[in-house]
């Protein structure tokens, strides 16, 4: 099959429109995982209020921060479930330029034809763009942006020499790394643009061990509860979690083929989770209650304080702190 | 107007219900603590010419000093906590936005202006005595009282009254007697008011009043009996209380500063033309002009729409007219705006009068009267009492979580220490320790700036190739290129040649410079951070079950190095911030404790610190943020970054330090970083080893020290 031939197959399921006497390609939405969501409730509601126009004006356009596998990909998915949109993804990285946001040209049967971005699908369609790691994006690629995202809801392209209305229905949002949040990642027009700016952070126990049950298949109870107990002081992202437990099930199967079917044990399975946490940099495990103090340890104790000040850089006093 | 957007001038509805049973019975339904029924009492006071005031405050109330007290201390308000038994107390809170208070508040005033007006504490004295679960079993859910105002009572609370069937249904027999028994007391005690054919209103909890409402229906009042338990007379004390407190607990509404803004409006006579909504706006409307004085950055025209619009969405999908401190106004606030901005607003919202003594009257409680006593009892943290008349059936928006918000959110303006917490703390010991938020603060503020250099690094510009391949062939553009028949190869021409190959990890020494005005430096001020090996870390956290005899011998590495302006001691002297003007991390990754040092200790030794800067001759003489400099040159392998403002520049000493070392300094601008972060990363926080072992250590930490980014 000739380059040419690949090309065409590969906008066959692209829509092809004339917008202003020029040929451009519009790309499928994408897929929506068929994952369940849980919990978050506070998230969704407040995302649902930000894109609402009950007040009568047009919908706001909102970004997303926090650690990575919080779920900040999940609820956007969520979010377009609920409202029955299709999604149009752009992942931002460093080789992203503004044409990548408008439309870029490309040879179709011997002409120069243009295929629009996700920006201008999810506009024209009215569809949800969710532009992910934007921080990622050089500054300069994000300029086509702002009047996209501003009063003007529109896109321009110059290249192409048209101009995308964004229908009434399109909504807009974005997902940072918290670092980049922190920092001045995004230029301000950006910034200023994309607010409200909502911190996904982790979530709490409870939540945590709802979204596991959801997510992990079979009689994965012993499994979790152990987890919970066990990484009870750990900041573990829920992705990270349901990759620690997974690990850790799967050794237990290789294990159950090599040594045969017994009953997993608590004990067992909290060694199987340690065993499986290596692999996670940042995850403590939460330390058993203490057992009550011996005199003879009291003592010891008092004898090695002597030695604390001598180990102590300096002259131990100005670097009491740990 | 800034976020209503519905008219508000619509008809006025009666501040008050007619009685159906009797022509000269005006009812006045409320939900405690809430500032609107607050001001329809007094709105009905003032309009409606009433010859007494009937309000469900405790019998005992009725004929002392004490009340009037209690009312003559507003704003300030207060609280008469009653110890029912040794193990459990109960309060009647005095604050100007119970409708009950500010009706007795209004008669008062209304008296000492020469009106005939009476006022009558009809409540069952024995009320201290009913068991608690009788009450919570009866606890509703009302929505945005504010529809009060607009819908009129009836129409308010006719949804409401439909629930309380439920409600009532569901209670045991038991809980039914004591609420039967009050509403029998209450009753009676209307009833004998109403015969002199005085004109009254009775401003009275709502659930009570749809029990009394079906008592008095039938004119013939059953006899109350005896009370089930004998009545005791009970030691009690009238306290000056913390309005944050309060607000905290929800008896002091929504907003502190609004309730204020209110009383001032009954002081002048002038509550019939208070509007709670009115009254936010102008809050919200002098803040931000107080930010548009200061020219905070936060602030521009765009993000104040945002603000406005979002404010309006969210008040709009959760059908609401007032909006809720904590979930709508603080969190569109600090999403729309920033920080600094929610945290202005969260100021002068929770600005309430008080006054920085504590006051305690001890009293005892009669079954018909207060009066002095001599006999003190220890009375319960704030925390630990149950408000008879508070925390009951309020808004929707109000649950627990709620409460836990507002701990959070009051304790950024106000930090504070629960008793039972103060006295865990009592121990102070001279160990200090680091925070882990910010150590997560430092590690994340030292990878986004190795992400921003690398990626510097790495940034190109597309060129025309005229024979050379320089960075590489920059395929995009050559095709492109193809396309538009150029027929040219494009080329990577990197912009920094010298950068061309950075790679950074946490043990690149991170020096920030946040101050060069050498006489705020003072060289003996510098400050380390020390993490030690198991041994070391069981004796510093005096873990005595730690078996000392078989383990290797205490080590401690230093990572961080600091030099501090200013500090001061916070949370009873366990926490101290201090205020630092340049930090050296030799390590900037998030590991904390023992792990730290492992990792640390796994580097060859020269990479290992166990020195001070001022310990190292050839760099002592050296200004004190080049010896940082120069210190962690010290530790490196072939960079140090250097964030620090334009205007620093490394003496030739500093230079030469270098040069000889062989290690590569990198600027990273201090601009580039956001004021919010700057200003966090000026402060420095360390505990003491007795928070650093409480097991509430993270949520008192919280309340002290501010959170780990800044929108």
């Amino acid at each position: 099959m000739s380059s040419n031939t690949e090309k065409n197959w590969k906008l066959e399921n692209y829509e092809e429109r004339v917008l202003q006497g020029t040929r451009v390609f519009f790309p499928p939405p994408s897929p929506i995982p068929n994952e369940p969501f849980v919990g978050r409730q506070k998230f969704i509601n407040d995302a649902l209020a930000t894109w609402s126009t009950l007040d009568g004006s047009a919908p706001q356009h909102f970004r997303l921060y926090g650690p990575p596998g919080t779920g900040k990909n999940a609820l956007i998915y969520e979010l377009a479930r609920i409202l029955e949109k299709e999604i149009y993804v752009i992942n931002g990285n460093d080789e992203l330029d503004a044409e990548d946001i408008a439309c870029t040209p490309t040879m179709k049967d011997n002409e120069i034809v243009y295929i629009a971005s996700e920006l201008a699908a999810a506009m024209l369609r009215g569809g949800i763009c969710f532009f992910d790691e934007i921080a990622k994006a050089p500054e300069g690629s994000l300029a086509l942006l702002a009047p996209a995202l501003g009063m003007e809801r529109t896109l321009k392209s110059k290249k192409a020499a048209i101009t995308i209305p964004a229908s009434s229905g399109f909504l807009f949002c974005a997902a940072l790394n918290e670092n980049e949040e922190a920092g001045k990642a995004l230029p301000d027009y950006i910034d200023k643009r994309t607010r409200p700016a909502y911190h996904v952070g982790m979530p709490s126990l409870g939540e945590l061990e709802i979204i596991l049950k959801s997510h992990i298949n079979g009689d994965a109870d012993l499994w979790i509860q152990c987890f919970i107990s066990l990484f009870r002081d750990s900041d573990l992202a829920p992705r990270d979690a349901i990759a620690l437990i997974n690990n850790a099930r799967k050794h237990h199967e290789y294990e159950k083929t090599k040594e045969g079917n017994k009953r997993l044990s608590q004990k067992a399975v909290n060694s199987y989770l340690r065993e499986a946490a290596k692999g996670f940099p940042g995850v403590t495990v939460a330390s058993p209650s203490l057992p009550p103090v011996s005199k003879e340890k009291k003592e010891e104790r008092r004898d090695m304080s002597n030695v604390l000040y001598k180990v102590l850089p300096g002259d131990g006093k100005k670097t009491s702190i740990h | 107007m800034f976020f209503i957007k519905c008219c508000l001038e619509t008809e006025r509805k009666p501040p008050y219900i007619k009685c159906q049973s009797y022509e000269n019975l005006f009812v006045l339904p409320y939900v405690h603590g809430r500032l609107t029924f607050a001001q329809l009492a007094t709105r009905a006071i003032e309009e409606g010419q009433f010859d007494v005031v009937a309000v469900d405050l405790p019998f005992f109330l009725q004929e002392n000093k004490w009340l009037d007290f209690a009312l003559w201390l507003f704003p300030f308000p207060s609280t008469l906590v009653i110890k029912t038994s040794m193990n459990e107390s109960k309060s009647f809170n005095f604050v100007p936005n119970d409708a009950a208070c500010a009706a007795v508040y209004k008669a008062r005033q209304l008296q000492i202006e020469n009106a005939s007006i009476k006022y009558e504490c009809i409540d069952d004295s024995n009320i201290i005595n009913y068991p608690i679960e009788s009450f919570q079993k009866l606890k509703l859910s009302v929505g945005d009282d504010y529809f009060a105002h607009v819908d009129g009572l009836d129409d308010f609370f006719i949804k409401i009254y439909k629930e309380m069937e439920q409600k009532w249904l569901s209670l045991t027999e038991e809980q039914k007697y004591f609420w039967n028994y009050r509403v029998t007391t209450v009753a009676k005690r209307l009833q004998q008011i109403l015969k002199s054919g005085e004109k009254t209103l009775f401003v009275c909890d709502f659930r009570l009043w749809w029990l009394i409402n079906k008592e008095l229906v039938f004119h013939d009042v059953k006899d109350t009996g005896v009370f089930v338990i004998p009545w005791q007379d009970k030691k009690a004390a009238l306290i000056l209380q913390d309005p944050y407190f309060l607000w905290i607990k929800g008896v002091l509404d929504d907003y502190p500063a609004v309730v204020a803004r209110f009383f001032g409006t009954v002081l002048k006579g002038e509550s019939s033309n208070f509007n709670k909504l009115y009254v936010i706006e102008e809050i919200i409307c002098e803040i931000i002009e107080e930010a548009n004085s200061k020219k905070s950055n936060d602030l521009s025209i765009r993000n104040l729409q945002t603000f406005r619009h979002y404010l309006r969405k969210r008040l709009a999908t959760h059908r609401r007219m007032t909006p809720s401190p904590t979930d709508d106004l603080y969190d569109a606030a600090f999403s729309c705006v920033g920080k600094s901005f929610a945290r202005s607003i969260l100021e002068k919202m929770l600005s309430y009068p008080s006054i920085d003594m504590e006051y305690v009257e001890f009293l005892t409680i009669t079954h018909n009267n207060v009066s002095l006593s001599s006999s003190e009892f220890e009375i319960p943290d704030a925390f630990e009492q149950t408000f008879l008349n508070a925390s009951d059936s309020l808004p929707a928006a109000y649950s627990y979580d709620e409460e836990k918000r507002r701990e959070e959110l009051a304790a950024q303006v106000m930090p504070f220490l629960k008793r039972k917490e103060r006295m865990e703390l009592k121990n102070y010991r001279g160990v200090t320790w680091a925070l882990k938020k910010e150590y997560e603060l430092h590690a994340r503020v030292i990878s986004m700036i190795h992400q921003v250099i690398e990626k510097k690094s790495r940034y190109y510009q597309s060129k025309k190739s005229w024979g050379s391949l320089k960075g590489g062939i920059d395929w995009k553009s050559t095709f492109r290129s193809q396309l538009q028949g150029e027929n040219d190869i494009y080329i990577k021409k990197l912009r920094r040649h010298g950068l061309r190959s950075l790679r950074f990890n946490a043990f690149t020494p991170t020096v920030f410079i946040f101050d060069t005005k050498t006489e705020d430096y003072d060289c003996s001020a510098v400050g380390a951070v020390h993490d030690s090996n198991a041994t070391l870390r069981n004796l510093e956290l005096e873990n005595d079950e730690h078996i000392i005899k078989n383990s290797p011998e205490p080590d401690c590495v230093n990572s961080v190095f600091y030099f501090v302006t200013d500090y001061q001691y916070a949370c009873n002297n366990h926490i101290l911030k201090g205020k630092i003007s340049s930090i050296l991390f030799l390590y900037g990754g998030e590991w904390m404790g023992t792990e730290r040092y492992n990792r640390i200790n796994l580097r060859p030794d020269k990479y290992q610190c166990r020195e001070m800067p001022y310990d190292v001759p050839e760099i002592r003489n050296f200004l004190p943020f080049d010896m940082l400099v120069a210190f962690g040159a010290k530790y490196a392998e072939r960079h140090i970054i250097v964030v620090a403002d334009k205007s620093w520049q490394p003496s030739q000493q500093l230079s030469s330090f270098l040069k000889e070392k062989e290690v590569a300094m990198i600027r990273f601008p201090l601009t580039d970083l956001s004021t919010h972060l700057i200003e966090r990363m000026k402060s420095l926080h360390i505990i003491s080893t007795s928070l650093k072992k409480h097991s509430q250590r993270d949520i008192i930490v919280d309340r002290y020290v501010p959170d780990e980014f800044d929108s």
